[in-house]
């Protein structure tokens, strides 16, 4: 698992996460993924100085075109392409990528109706919760 | 002489410097040792308090507290305030300044005063606002405020950060003029839009809004220098961060008039808490990391820090049985302050008694210049005394405390040491480890 985004974005303490973080996309992308998925870029992020403008970003985060004709030209590339949705076309993921063969988003928007389903169930017909006691006593100095 | 104003302490541990028996007669300590027992006191009629294995400390004084009152009733008031204070060994608390309306004013000021001396638990210390509704724009009325009847000498905006530089530089220099000191919130408000907690590793997982701890050293180094070019003093509350220590430890090296306060959650709790989603932990400063913790207690034990202010900070119960981000900030803190400040700080090995004296009491009384309270027990000094017994042990209890708040993050801890008796000018409010009665004297315009 690798994380791609401007440092702007990326949490201060997620460099004890079990992942890579990564800055450079196309380096990511060129080592061969399995799956690669955009997240939607909020609205709100994109006036509080997280990156100098929405084409910036685009281009040096965005799965555009010219990535997706990248990942064509890598031989045996069987890599598919996610997005939760919304996408902003054009932003964090074009047309081209976002309607191509390689695609699941729309699978992947359908199946995240079923897992929120399941997710609201078990929480509302759940059993009494567990007990904090474990972080209570981490989160003193003694 | 009446028996009601006599009352002999035996026994009891002088913060280190041996045991001694204290005479108090009229609001003041009339003898001690030899001459307190004997001198025909006990024959006279004086309430005899066995103090064997209680240790004797100058009454509590806290930089900072929040009583709410006027405008926050629900909260809490004057009244129930200043007796979770008493039960807590303090004599007396400085009432910050973010009521509503805000005590911006002489005469909110006064009011304060004066509901404080009403209630007489505690000697209530108004701090005046540094600018008019705490909005940071212009300054409010310190001169007034200084020569009114509450006489404040402590000026802060807690709650919000004097952030203009500008302004921050004026307030100090104003308050030379009366010897006043600004406490500083300091929080850099844009490095903080919509924080939560601290920002770290916690709130990586969690995804909750990051409070970075630059936010706060940023503003302390910047005051540090303000108060070091015009010469003023400058005090800064909550203390919450390793590196504010390191900051304020420079600026002391330096010979710049820099006093520090940090609270007892921050020298117990930490930011791992902040997983449970219970806002009974949110609280402005944030709790920080155990670098963090271990860098205050240190700085605490070594100076740096100057005093434990409890930051007490009440609220209802529905400002706080809600989601975290809707949650209000803040904690209790009177009635456990100086048991948290055994544990972690003489059950550790960190300062023996008497220093617990010097950062509860008497340094808090020199800055915020409260000529009676925080004075060494010795003979005719003003009678503000409380009685600790550092082998009980007890569960916090949130219900059963004075306070009206039920927001108290110690909430079914055990805690080292209780506070059997508290001595106001003489008058004792906590006997037996319960409040007695306040001390008799009524509203200012009285006197």
């Amino acid at each position: 698992m690798t994380l791609v985004a401007p440092p702007t974005l990326l949490p201060v303490g997620a460099g004890g996460w079990p992942c890579d973080i990564s800055y450079d996309l196309d380096e990511t992308l060129q080592q061969g993924v399995d799956a690669v998925m955009m997240l939607r870029l909020q609205a709100e992020r994109m006036n509080d100085a997280f990156f100098p403008s929405t084409r910036e970003y685009s281009r040096k985060w965005g799965f555009d075109d010219a990535r997706l004709r990248a990942l064509g030209e890598q031989p045996g590339a069987a890599t598919v392409i996610m997005h939760p949705g919304p996408m902003n076309r054009g932003l964090e993921i074009s047309s081209a990528a976002a309607d191509s063969e390689r695609s699941t988003v729309l699978a992947q928007v359908r199946n995240g109706v079923s897992v929120r389903m399941a997710a609201l169930y078990l929480l509302l017909a759940g059993d009494s919760h567990q007990q904090s006691t474990p972080i209570e006593q981490k989160g003193a100095v003694l | 002489m009446t028996a009601q104003n006599r009352y002999l302490i035996k026994g009891a541990d002088l913060a280190g410097a041996g045991r001694t028996d204290l005479l108090i007669e009229d609001g003041r300590i009339a003898a001690t040792g030899r001459d307190a027992t004997g001198n025909g006191a006990i024959g006279n009629g004086a309430k005899v308090i066995d103090a064997d294995g209680l240790v004797a400390l100058p009454g509590l004084v806290d930089m900072h507290t929040h009583l709410r009152e006027p405008g926050r009733e629900d909260a809490e008031t004057v009244e129930t305030g200043t007796r979770a204070a008493a039960l807590g060994g303090f004599t007396a608390v400085h009432a910050m300044a973010n009521s509503s309306p805000v005590a911006d004013t002489a005469g909110v000021v006064e009011q304060v005063h004066s509901l404080g001396r009403r209630a007489g638990w505690v000697d209530v210390r108004p701090v005046g606002a540094v600018t008019i509704g705490l909005a940071g724009e212009r300054l409010a009325e310190l001169g007034a405020m200084a020569d009114s009847r509450a006489k404040v000498r402590v000026f802060s905006d807690d709650g919000i950060c004097v952030s203009d530089p500008v302004l921050m530089r004026r307030a100090l220099e104003y308050v030379k003029a009366f010897d006043g000191v600004i406490a500083q919130h300091a929080q850099e408000p844009r490095l903080t839009e919509g924080a939560q907690m601290n920002e770290g590793e916690v709130s990586a997982v969690l995804g909750l809004g990051g409070w970075p701890a630059v936010a706060e050293e940023s503003i302390i180094a910047r005051d540090v220098l303000l108060a070091k070019h015009v010469d003023s003093r400058l005090h800064v509350c909550h203390v919450s961060t390793a590196g504010s220590v390191e900051i304020i430890r420079w600026a002391k090296e330096r010979g710049i008039k820099v006093t520090a306060e940090v609270t007892p959650h921050h020298l117990l709790l930490t930011d791992e808490l902040v997983r449970s989603y219970d806002p009974v932990y949110k609280v402005n400063p944030p709790l920080r990391t155990d670098e963090d913790v271990r860098a205050l207690r240190e700085g605490l034990a070594d100076g740096t820090i100057d005093v434990v202010g409890t930051d007490h900070a009440p609220h209802p119960t529905e400002a706080k049985d809600c989601e975290w981000a809707q949650a209000a900030m803040g904690m209790t803190g009177l009635e456990t302050a100086l048991s948290v400040v055994q544990e972690t700080m003489v059950e550790t090995g960190m300062l023996d008694w008497s220093a617990v004296a010097r950062i509860t009491s008497t340094t808090a009384a020199v800055i915020g210049q409260l000529q009676d309270q925080g004075r060494p027990l010795q003979v005719g000094e003003p009678a503000n005394i409380t009685l600790v017994d550092p082998a009980a042990r007890w569960t916090v209890e949130p219900s059963r405390m004075a306070t009206k708040g039920r927001n108290s993050p110690f909430a079914g801890r055990q805690l080292p040491g209780a506070v059997i008796a508290t001595f106001f000018n003489g008058h004792p409010t906590v006997l037996e480890g319960k409040l007695d009665t306040p001390r008799p004297g009524g509203p200012a315009w009285n006197e």
